[in-house]
């Protein structure tokens, strides 16, 4: 697959990497049971360390997108069925929405009210 | 034209005809006539020839194969690919017997019968490899094909690349069957081992590199291509950027390749796990690498990408 990072980015490089592979999941280009490419050769190809990578998968894992198993590499989870695929669309969502928030000020607790108010 | 490198190498393709028929010369009071020709798998001579037929039999290979090799090793000045392999191909042709003959005949010296003639190991691996070692000393030698300018791809519309930004693409394939091939034939060499163990061995190696090549890894990154086998990445080929023309996703057969694995042909260079899509890539030089892949097409919309980047920042 197809990753890009800029390292002018605020964002972290792990965390560009692990947008990439979550977008490519939502928009069904990776399916389930595919393969991430090894963390070594994605690390060379980036000319970033191997543990970001490796950090970005690990963050993946724990969001439950991808299986990390030692020997047999990262694989996007094949019992990922459409309603998980939304549930990560909106996490996504949910973090763009936190970092528009910091970036005019507003803090984590200030955004909950604003949810809250929102609501009917 | 005549180039000093095609006088080397009609230099080391008549080393054949000269050691065959100097080693006959010298030897020839020596040896026992006649001389073991061929030995059984327990190393016992069970087949012999006259020396004299032996002598002319093996000349006349390794003339017919030398004559070949220098009209060759003359075309090649024309930089064909073709002449360069085919005088490579005729160059071990005419290595093989001579060297086969000259082994014979320093191993049979002062036997007093065909019969007490015993093939040293060292000496059959000797004579299997040099002919090796001349056919690449003269393809080295040659030139390589015809340099033939590829026009470059034009600036891709759908993935633009900005000059920092980095970009890799990383894929694989992998084929189960050669996995299964694999296995089979590593268990094939268990029975093997008690019967004869150095085919048991050969086999287990062959085993295991079958096993090993049923994934081929392939990374586009700014560097270029580089296609990996196994899951350790290795061993690994790159090409360099600099090297590329273009790259398109290709359907590849193996058979037109030369089979699985990694081949060298007249078509170019290729690494095969399977039948199917892969990575193709036009380079510089006209020639073409190919790489079995799932979906190469991103692969090959950013290979062309960072070439027409690449030529962008050099200029």
């Amino acid at each position: 697959m197809l990753i890009r990072v800029d390292p002018a980015s605020p964002l972290g490089l792990a965390d560009q990497i692990a947008a990439q592979v979550r977008a490519a999941v939502i928009d069904g280009s990776l399916r389930g049971g595919d393969k991430l490419p090894p963390a070594r050769e994605l690390a060379a190809a980036l000319d970033v360390n191997m543990h970001t990578v490796l950090r970005a998968y690990a963050a993946l894992r724990d969001e439950g997108i991808v299986d990390l198993r030692r020997g047999r590499g990262a694989h996007v989870r094949s019992d990922l069925a459409e309603p998980d695929r939304e549930r990560v669309a909106l996490r996504r969502e949910v973090r763009d929405l936190l970092d528009r928030a910091a970036r005019i000020g507003i803090t984590p607790e200030e955004l909950v009210n604003e949810i809250r108010k929102a609501l009917p | 034209m005549t180039s000093p490198r095609q006088l080397l190498a009609a230099l080391v393709v008549l080393q054949a005809p000269v050691w065959a028929a100097g080693v006959g010369l010298a030897l020839r009071g020596d040896v026992p006539d006649p001389v073991p020709t061929h030995w059984d798998l327990a190393g016992d001579v069970d087949g012999t020839l006259a020396l004299p037929v032996f002598t002319v039999v093996v000349l006349a290979v390794v003339g017919a194969a030398t004559a070949l090799a220098l009209g060759l090793v003359a075309a090649s000045g024309r930089r064909s690919a073709l002449a360069s392999l085919g005088a490579a191909g005729a160059t071990w042709l005419a290595w093989l017997p001579a060297a086969l003959y000259a082994a014979t005949l320093v191993a049979s010296a002062d036997a007093a019968r065909a019969a007490d003639v015993r093939l040293p190991l060292v000496t059959i691996l000797l004579a299997t490899l040099l002919p090796f070692v001349a056919a690449l000393v003269v393809h080295r030698l040659l030139p390589s094909p015809v340099w033939r300018e590829q026009p470059l791809p034009a600036e891709s519309a759908t993935l633009a690349l900005a000059d920092g930004e980095r970009v890799a693409w990383v894929g694989q394939a992998s084929s189960r069957a050669l996995l299964v091939l694999g296995v089979v034939l590593g268990l094939g060499t268990v029975p093997l081992w008690f019967a004869v163990w150095p085919a048991a061995l050969a086999a287990g190696l062959a085993a295991i590199a079958v096993a090993w090549v049923h994934v081929v890894t392939v990374r586009v990154d700014d560097a270029g291509v580089a296609v990996s086998w196994g899951p350790a990445q290795w061993p690994r080929v790159r090409v360099g950027l600099a090297d590329i023309a273009s790259a398109e996703a290709g359907d590849i057969e193996p058979l037109r390749w030369g089979g699985w694995g990694y081949r060298r042909t007249t078509r170019g260079r290729a690494a095969v796990a399977r039948r199917g899509e892969g990575l193709v890539l036009t380079l510089r030089d006209g020639q073409r690498f190919a790489a079995t892949v799932d979906r190469p097409e991103p692969a090959a919309e950013l290979v062309n990408a960072l070439v027409v980047r690449l030529s962008r920042t050099a200029r």
